[in-house]
């Protein structure tokens, strides 16, 4: 494409090997990226860590981050980053103590923004021993017992048919629970829970428990009342039940508008137990002659 | 400008020629040639002119088209300094600071730095280390997909330092980088990397701001 122009006085031969190399350093410029900037002007004044531990990948003073930590490869995240594969054998072995680490991503937002944005900043990295001086790390650790505590609203159930139903006849029984969202404040961060009903136990009240399942059954229509369902029960003795439900939540939380991580344990909240009574059936033939056999049925 | 990025390329290629002449150990080669480097016969596909010369590009009805593997981005707006940038005040110079990385994603996709260079200083070594060999790509017929330059956060504590300048702290990232050669073959290629604190040094000289240096920070 290009050519050396003729006229320097150059013999043929070394004009020819010079136009060949002329062009190798056009066809493959090396573009670089911004981020290599860097390298020209002799890197930074981030003297690299001098904390104690891994905790914040960078402590030095003239650091323009701020860090946050968040809970690294979690089972949608494994699936994703093959780094998790390398970093949670290693987090899970444990450190010089034996106890397990956990595995964060660091966040950074730059420090003294008006409003901190959060971008991902490096990791999954494995935290051992020292706790990292992090909110993020605190809530986690309470936010299971927080979730134990919070309103979640039960799930409202029932029987078909009820609250009489009949010895020997299929009693079908419902549940209907709604996802529920939950925004609270902890540490001075803004924490939204959302638990989302996942299992059943019933308790038919004959001494039957069946779960925990993840069916909730459904209302039947009033014509086909009485067919077997997945939920429904058959009562072989008569006498006044109480039937309960236990609805199972597992809970997410996310801070700050954060990813949604998942809360360690489950919600079991019972919804209010209902009185079923179970009758007995008797099926007669009232076809006798009361005349010729006074003992019959009715007479 | 684009005339003296040539001739940064043609010194190159001078040095190039030294330096085989003298392995050849041929004397009467060594007096450069005076115009080494004749604007090559631009082999590029049809589309690639509009982005190598936004000059005369008609902007009413321009419509922008990022570029492709098939060839690069066309009618990219050029970059105008937005009012607020000429202000001396910490926003005039955050929206200094942020304006300058629009800059950034225009030489990427178009291989002119004019627009960064006009409120930079011409010694800026992140800049020619940048414009330098993405200006020679253009030239040459290549192009760049992707490159730009996103703006997550911005900051400045607004103190003037001794030598008079400011400093603001950006929060950028940089989408993938692929380049593209004449032919069509793929060139560099980088991968989009986390968003990574930036800095941006400028000085308040005649009633606007010029930026010393912008540079991403450190982290190897």
């Amino acid at each position: 494409m290009d050519s050396i122009p003729f006229g320097n006085g150059c013999i043929l031969l070394p004009l020819i090997v010079v136009q060949a190399l002329s062009v190798v350093p056009l066809a493959d410029i090396e573009i670089p990226k911004w981020n290599d900037a860097s390298v020209v002007v002799g890197g930074n004044d981030e003297s690299g860590n001098q904390g104690t531990s891994d905790d914040q990948p960078s402590t030095g003073p003239d650091d323009k981050y701020i860090y946050q930590s968040r809970v690294a490869c979690t089972e949608g995240d494994q699936a994703i980053f093959p780094t998790c594969a390398t970093v949670m054998p290693e987090c899970l072995a444990g450190g010089e103590d034996g106890k397990p680490g956990t595995a964060i991503y660091w966040y950074a937002s730059l420090k003294g923004a008006a409003s901190p944005v959060w971008v991902f900043h490096s990791g999954p990295v494995c935290v051992f021993g020292e706790k990292p001086r992090d909110l993020l790390a605190e809530i986690a650790g309470q936010i299971a017992s927080e979730f134990q505590r919070l309103p979640i609203a039960a799930a409202e159930f029932g029987s078909q048919p009820g609250p009489h139903t009949l010895r020997g006849k299929e009693t079908n029984v419902w549940a209907n629970a709604s996802t529920q969202t939950f925004n609270l404040t902890m540490i001075g961060q803004k924490v939204t829970i959302t638990a989302t009903p996942v299992a059943y136990t019933w308790s038919y009240g004959d001494g039957t428990i069946w779960g925990p399942t993840p069916i909730h059954g459904a209302p039947l229509n009033k014509d086909r009342i009485g067919e077997q369902t997945q939920t429904s029960h058959v009562y072989t003795e008569t006498g006044r039940l109480t039937i309960g439900l236990i609805t199972h939540f597992n809970g997410t939380y996310t801070v700050n508008g954060g990813p949604e991580l998942p809360i360690p344990g489950q919600g079991n909240i019972p919804s209010a137990s209902q009185p079923l009574t179970v009758w007995r059936a008797e099926t007669n033939l009232y076809a006798d002659d009361c005349i010729v056999n006074p003992n019959g049925i009715g007479c | 400008m684009r005339h003296t990025t040539v001739e940064q390329h043609g010194k190159h290629r001078v040095i190039l020629a030294l330096l085989i002449a003298g392995a050849l150990a041929l004397a009467g080669c060594s007096s450069p040639p005076k115009t080494a480097a004749t604007t090559p016969p631009v082999s590029a596909p049809p589309t690639s002119e509009p982005a190598t010369t936004p000059a005369p590009t008609p902007s009413t009805a321009a419509v922008y088209k990022p570029a492709t593997d098939k060839g690069p981005a066309e009618n990219v707006p050029v970059p105008a300094l937005p009012e607020k940038a000429k202000e001396f005040s910490k926003e005039g110079f955050i929206a200094f600071a942020e304006y300058w990385y629009t800059t950034l994603s225009y030489v990427y996709e178009t291989g002119d730095s004019d627009p960064m260079m006009a409120i930079t200083d011409p010694d800026c070594k992140t800049c020619a280390f940048i414009n330098d060999p993405i200006g020679q790509l253009y030239e040459g017929g290549g192009w760049i997909v992707g490159g730009q330059m996103t703006v997550i956060q911005s900051t400045s504590q607004f103190v003037e330092a001794i030598d008079g300048s400011f400093e603001a702290t950006l929060m950028v990232q940089q989408a993938k980088v692929v380049a593209f050669k004449a032919d069509g073959s793929r060139g560099s290629e980088h991968l989009q990397q986390a968003a990574r604190a930036n800095t941006v040094i400028a000085s308040y000289v005649d009633e606007k701001w010029r930026a010393r240096t912008a540079e991403p920070i450190g982290e190897g």
